[in-house]
This record gives C-alpha cells, sequence and structure tokens, in this order.
C-alpha cells in the first residue's frame, strides 16, 4: 500500500513535467524570431552579381496592397545589399528592405556575367544547401548585369522574374531555352565531365508601350530573350552557345511542347511547322560512340487546303528530309562547338559509363569526348 | 517474471523496430552516403540494413523468451552488458538527438535555436523513457498509423522526377565498405529492445513482425533509391532528405518549402525512436542505482548538458559520430547481442515466455510488478 502511495505521489510529477514543457513551448515561440507576414517582404526574384570581392544582391519584391485593391495585382520594388559572402548579402537584405527578406517564393535567381566568371561555384552552392531556396529555383545566366535583367520593364505584368519563370517553366516547353533549376544543375555537375548549362537572359527595347492603367508615360518596354544558351563545365563559365547550337541542345535534353521549325519548301518558299512534341533517347552503340535518337511530332502552321479531294500544301517527302536536316543541323552544331571546347554536353560519357562502367573510365581523361562519335537520328510525324 | 513496465506485444515490438529501423535513415544519411558512396550509396544502405536485421533476429531470440534484467545470469556479466548498452545507446542519443535538432530548426523554425529545442525535446523523451517499454511501445502504437497515412499518402500522391540512371553502374566497389565503415552508428539500434520482453499475446495480433521488418528493409533501400534517382551526385549536398522528397501538400511558406504532414510524421517518429534509446540509458542507469526517477533525470540533465555544450552545430556531431568511438559503438551494437543470446542459453534455464493469458494482474499490482492500466 505504502508503495502504492508513493507511486500515486510521484504522479504529481506528471502534471509538473506537463506544466515545465508547456512553458517551455511558450517561451520558445516568443523567443524565436517568428516575424509575420506583414514584417516580410516576399522575394520572387533574385540577381546575383559580384564587384570586386563583394556579392551584389538585387531582390524583386512584392509589396502588397493594403486591404487589397480594386485593380487587383500588387507593386513590385527592387531592393540591393551587398556583402563579402552569400549569407552576410542576405543577412543586409533585410536590413535594406526594412523587414525580413522571406526567399522561400523567389523561384528564380539571375546571375550576372562577372559573377558566373568568378565565384560561381561557391554561390551556387550556397542556392542548394540554404533551406529558404526550393530545388526547382530557375537558374538564369544575365548578358552582362543580373540586376539589369530584374530591372528590366517586360510588356505584361512589368515583373521580369514572373515574365522569365513563365518562359521557362510555363505549361509550354519552346525549342531553344534550356530551362536549368538546381537540383537539375547539381546532378549535370557530378555527372562524368560536369558540364552544365542555362539560358543567357539578354534584354532589349521594343517599341511597345505599355497600356493599361497607371502605364500613361511610362517609358517603352523591353524584351527578354532567352533564346541562347550559357556553357558552362565544373571550373566555371565557358561559353555562350548561339541560336542555333541552343536549338540543338533543347531537342537532346529537353521534352518540348513549342516552337517553330522553319524549312524551305518545295516552292523555295519559307515555311514552318509546329513542334508538337519532341523527345530524344541516347543510345549507346560502343564505347566511343552514341546515336540520339530524336522523336518529333509537329504540325503546319497552315491551314490544309484541298483541290480535287487531294492536300495540296501537305509535306513532301523531300520538305520532310530539310526538317529532320535542320533538327539534325542544329544538334550537330551544338555538340560540334562543345566538342571543339572539350566539353560534353550532351554527357554522352556518363551514358557510355553507365552501361561500361568503372573499365571504360580509367581509360579515359579530361578529353574523351573528341574520340566519341555522335550520330543524330530524327523521326518525324506529321499531325 | 518480469515487470509488466517492460513487457510488450509482438505487434508493438514489430511497430517500434521499424520506427527505429527507419528513422534517422532518411534524413542526413542519405547525403552522407551519396557523399561517400556515389551512386553505391543503394549498396551501402541495403549492405548495413541487412546486418541490422540479423542482429534483430538475434535480439528477438533473448527477448521472445525474457529481458536481459530478469535473465538469470551472472550479476558481474548482466553489469557489463548493460554497462556497454547504456555507454552506445548515450553515444547515439546525442548523436542522433543532434540531427533531430537541426530538422526541426531547418523545417519548422527560422533559424529557430538549437537550445530551446532541445529544453523542449528533452524532458518528453525523458518521460516518455521514465514511464518505461511498455509506455513506449503504447506510444509508438498510436502514432504509428499517422504516420503510415502520411507515407500513404507520399507514394499515392507522388509527382516522381527523377532518373533512374543515376543508379549505374551498380558495383559494390571500395567506396561502399567506405560508407558502410563511417557510417556505423546510423545503424544497429536495437540493443535498448535487451531490456524489453515479449508477452505471448492472448489472440492472434494483426500486425505481423516478419512483414514490419521486410518493410523496413524495402523502405531504407527504397528510400534511398528515390534519393539517388532524384538528385544524382547532387545528393552528396542535399540534407534533411525526408523533406525534400517529400511530396504531398507540399506548401511554400515564409521561411521555406515545408511538407506538414511528412514534417509531423517524422517529429513522432524521431521522438519514438529518440525515447528508445534514452530508455535504453533511463534502464541501464535504474539498474545501477535502483531509483528509477534518479535516474532518468541525471540520464536527462546530462543529455541536455551534452547537447548544450558539446555539440554545437551538425559538424560536430557529424565528426564525433565518424570518430573512431564509432567502432566501439558498432562492436556493441552487433556483438553483444549475441553475447547476451549465448549468456542466457547457457545460465538460464529458468526463465519462461511472458504468456499474457496466464497472468493475474490483481496479485502483479500487489506486488508493484503492475503500475499501469486497469486490470
Amino acid at each position: 500500500m505504502q508503495r502504492r502511495q508513493r507511486v500515486r505521489r510521484l504522479g504529481g510529477y506528471k502534471w509538473a513535467i506537463i506544466l515545465i514543457i508547456a512553458v517551455v513551448l511558450i517561451g520558445f515561440d516568443l523567443l524565436v524570431d517568428n516575424a509575420s507576414i506583414v514584417n516580410r517582404g516576399i522575394v520572387v526574384g533574385l540577381a546575383v552579381d559580384s564587384s570586386g570581392d563583394l556579392i551584389e544582391l538585387a531582390a524583386q519584391v512584392i509589396l502588397p496592397r493594403s486591404g487589397g485593391s480594386a485593380s487587383g495585382g500588387n507593386d513590385f520594388m527592387i531592393f540591393t545589399s551587398s556583402g563579402e559572402t552569400m549569407q552576410d548579402a542576405v543577412e543586409k537584405l533585410s536590413v535594406s528592405m526594412g523587414v525580413k527578406a522571406s526567399l522561400a517564393h523567389c523561384t528564380l535567381v539571375v546571375l550576372g556575367e562577372d559573377l558566373l566568371r568568378s565565384k560561381s561555384d561557391y554561390v551556387l552552392k550556397f542556392l542548394l544547401r540554404s533551406p529558404y531556396f526550393a530545388d526547382n529555383t530557375l537558374l538564369v545566366a544575365a548578358s552582362g548585369k543580373a540586376k539589369e535583367v530584374l530591372a528590366a520593364k517586360v510588356p505584361i505584368n512589368d515583373v521580369a522574374s514572373y515574365h522569365m519563370q513563365r518562359m521557362m517553366q510555363g505549361v509550354q516547353r519552346e525549342a531553344g531555352v534550356n530551362a536549368c533549376v538546381i537540383k537539375d544543375y547539381f546532378a549535370n555537375y557530378h555527372y562524368i565531365g560536369g558540364a552544365n548549362f542555362m539560358p543567357v537572359a539578354v534584354v532589349e527595347n521594343c517599341e511597345y508601350s505599355p497600356v493599361g492603367p497607371d502605364k500613361e508615360g511610362s517609358e517603352g518596354a523591353q524584351l527578354l530573350d532567352l533564346s541562347r544558351t550559357l556553357v558552362l563545365t565544373r571550373e566555371g563559365y565557358a561559353f555562350v552557345l548561339d541560336y542555333d547550337a541552343s536549338r540543338g541542345l533543347s531537342y537532346v535534353k529537353g521534352n518540348l511542347n513549342d516552337g517553330t521549325i522553319i524549312f524551305v519548301s518545295d516552292c523555295s518558299q519559307e515555311r514552318d511547322v509546329v513542334i508538337l512534341d519532341s523527345k530524344c533517347r541516347l543510345k549507346v552503340n560502343s564505347e566511343n560512340s552514341v546515336t540520339s535518337e530524336i522523336d518529333v511530332k509537329v504540325k503546319r502552321n497552315d491551314l490544309p487546303t484541298a483541290q480535287d479531294g487531294m492536300i495540296v500544301n501537305a509535306l513532301s517527302t523531300r520538305e520532310r528530309e530539310r526538317i529532320c536536316e535542320s533538327i539534325r543541323g542544329q544538334v550537330l552544331a551544338c555538340f560540334e562547338e562543345c566538342q571543339k571546347q572539350d566539353i560534353d554536353i550532351f554527357h554522352l560519357g556518363e551514358h557510355i559509363y553507365r552501361k561500361y562502367g568503372e573499365e571504360w573510365r580509367k581509360n579515359q581523361n579530361k578529353l574523351y569526348i573528341r574520340n566519341i562519335d555522335f550520330e543524330v537520328k530524327v523521326d518525324l510525324e506529321v499531325k | 517474471m518480469g515487470k509488466t513496465t517492460n513487457v510488450v506485444y509482438p505487434n508493438q515490438i514489430a511497430l517500434l523496430a521499424f520506427i527505429a529501423s527507419i528513422t534517422f535513415k532518411v534524413v542526413m544519411l542519405p547525403q552522407y552516403f551519396a557523399g561517400t558512396a556515389g551512386r553505391s550509396a543503394v549498396l551501402a544502405m541495403a549492405y548495413l540494413m541487412t546486418i541490422e536485421v540479423m542482429e534483430f533476429v538475434i535480439i528477438y531470440g533473448v527477448i521472445k523468451r525474457t529481458s536481459l534484467l530478469e535473465a538469470h545470469i551472472p550479476p558481474l556479466l548482466k553489469g557489463v552488458f548493460i554497462a556497454l548498452i547504456v555507454a552506445s545507446s548515450y553515444f547515439k542519443t546525442v548523436v542522433l538527438s543532434a540531427e533531430a535538432v537541426s530538422y526541426i530548426s531547418t523545417t519548422l523554425f527560422d533559424n529557430g535555436l538549437w537550445r530551446l529545442i532541445v529544453l523542449a525535446y528533452m524532458p518528453c523523451l525523458v518521460y516518455i523513457a521514465y514511464k518505461g517499454g511498455n509506455v513506449l511501445a503504447r506510444t509508438a502504437q498510436i502514432v504509428f498509423w499517422f504516420i503510415a497515412v502520411s507515407l500513404l499518402f507520399n507514394v499515392l500522391f507522388a509527382r516522381f522526377r527523377g532518373d533512374i540512371g543515376n543508379l549505374l553502374p551498380l558495383e559494390f566497389g571500395a567506396e561502399v565498405m567506405k560508407a558502410c565503415d563511417r557510417h556505423l552508428v546510423w545503424f544497429g539500434d536495437f540493443t535498448p529492445f535487451l531490456f524489453l520482453t515479449v508477452a505471448r499475446p492472448a489472440k492472434a495480433q494483426k500486425v505481423r513482425l516478419p512483414i514490419m521488418i521486410a518493410i523496413s528493409f524495402v523502405a531504407a533501400v527504397g528510400f534511398m533509391v528515390i534519393f539517388t534517382t532524384a538528385y544524382g551526385g547532387g545528393g552528396a549536398m542535399v540534407s534533411n532528405a525526408f523533406n525534400k522528397i517529400a511530396v504531398f501538400n507540399r506548401i511554400s511558406l515564409l521561411l521555406g518549402t515545408v511538407d506538414f504532414p511528412t514534417v509531423c510524421s517524422w517529429l513522432m517518429m524521431s521522438v519514438i525512436k529518440l525515447a528508445l534509446i534514452v530508455y535504453g540509458v533511463v534502464e541501464g542507469v535504474t539498474y545501477y542505482l535502483k531509483k528509477r526517477f534518479l535516474a532518468a533525470v541525471a540520464a536527462g540533465a546530462a543529455l541536455s548538458l551534452t547537447l548544450f555544450f558539446g555539440i554545437t552545430n551538425m559538424d560536430v556531431s557529424y565528426e564525433i559520430a565518424t570518430s573512431p568511438v564509432r567502432y566501439i559503438v558498432g562492436a556493441i551494437e552487433y556483438l553483444l547481442p549475441p553475447c547476451v543470446y549465448l549468456a542466457v542459453r547457457i545460465f538460464d534455464r529458468q526463465s519462461v515466455p511472458f504468456d499474457s493469458t496466464k497472468v493475474d494482474v490483481k496479485q502483479l499490482r500487489e506486488e508493484g510488478k503492475c503500475r499501469e492500466g486497469k486490470g
């Protein structure tokens, strides 16, 4: 009985412990830096540049209109900061904004050319390791300063970061735009050869002026062109692929469902077809031979017309061959341009390694791409 | 007859074993494995999981008959066995608690203070450990279904985008063994089970132990496969893998992308898992001090102080986990169960399995052997 009473008395400790835990949890909540939404600036796009030893950040931030606005939408502003390290610069960004910089919604990072030539490895590793950035954050290289890309006045919505996200991650995946997210960047980085790519954003002035409320008197809009691609190696910035080679890269590395292919018709006129779907498979034939098998579905851009029951503007066999040749030429242009620089942009070495294992790798050096024969087979289907 | 606070049913031990096995193999370990073994990390996981399952089989061979505490073996030998379990469990608690605290800090709080999380976490662990094995098992039984539903949703709503080719070529090379060698501490966490006894249930139970052990194996190896296919070599830089891979209800919060069902279910798993190894410390110390409450408070205070002042960040934790001490811990985890098994087989011929159909609860309560339950 005494023992049972003692046990019952000890049971009182249970409530003491529960009380202590409750107090700790409440105190914990008060002590943690728990900024509410009004004290946070939601960053939707981040530009990273380097200036000497410093890292410069420019953040495109949403400023919610208080109480909701009749016209809808929000205002956007760009805040800047600089620091010796990325962490330092991010912390100073909050100081510059006057509220806590919230990076969870930042799904686009633009990297300046100077930074890519000097500190890209450090910055990209920071982005992957940081808990604030999602794996699917898009990476874009700027042709020049990154903050100028972010500040571009695009015709739709005025917000460059949203505009670029739609171009790369929207429903339509267009030929020539080689989108790259953080996760893919590091998967490529660890492949044999370690070649990487990301679109280059070029800001161009256009004659179009935005119309609508609050737009009168505003300057002319700018266009953002992502049709060229930056090639990187583990050492950093390598070179920029031209328009054709960028398209060639997108045929091999991406699953496309948008874009046009221009070809010369039998009447020596320039015509085009629309890409409905494009997929590629790399087939390893031997230790130094790989074939790229590209399946493309297209449809004619002009309406089919019939004469005496026959479609008169159907694609002839020769026209089909020209389309296939156009795709093949762009893919080979990309391969050859990179091969000259000893860069394995299609990760052919990785595919050969997967098939032949260490036996293949131990006999290779950094210049293995010189010895690889690359073929392209295009299978065209017209809808 | 053992104290009923340490008697558990086979289905409870099955759930406990699942949680104990899987919890810390899906957070930081995939990153560590990917960093050491690269694309062969899956083989390292499969290899060590096989050994862990074998260890569990041996431990089950002991506890289905008696617990180490109640076994009739020479006191000196028993004292040494218990001391070794306490030492190993203490080390593991320190290393794994640091990982749990880091996970909570990263996924739930915006740079939440490490020490405050320890303050909130440790009393909970010590309290469950203090209450004993069957409270721990019952807690596991209650939370298991939350965990299972959360994991099921993750499977059902998975939008997996990965490259299965990232697993190739699958070669069992020196890197695999190096990864196994470095990360011994994350495996073989079943020694605290030696303080429990498995009761023969009055009626057949739905959860089958062999099935749960098989599920644990498949879950750990399967998770590593998914992680490798999703991240490839980049996995070496991806921490908190469980949170990254989770897909159900993923939302972008102010502090980062968080999958709440996954985070919460993992938190429950971590509490059970850590409470199990803290239980190993508390039960072992109680054997020497005889005062359970004192043992629990002392263990909790010592663990909190170690985490407060000894482990300041995850780098320190990893350094300790991969120090030469891991060989001692590994030796305890893998060699102690066969030794206990042999000792019980040789010296203990009196113990009989606990049969719940033949137990007089009233008598047990009078003898102070049954502290919980309504009879």
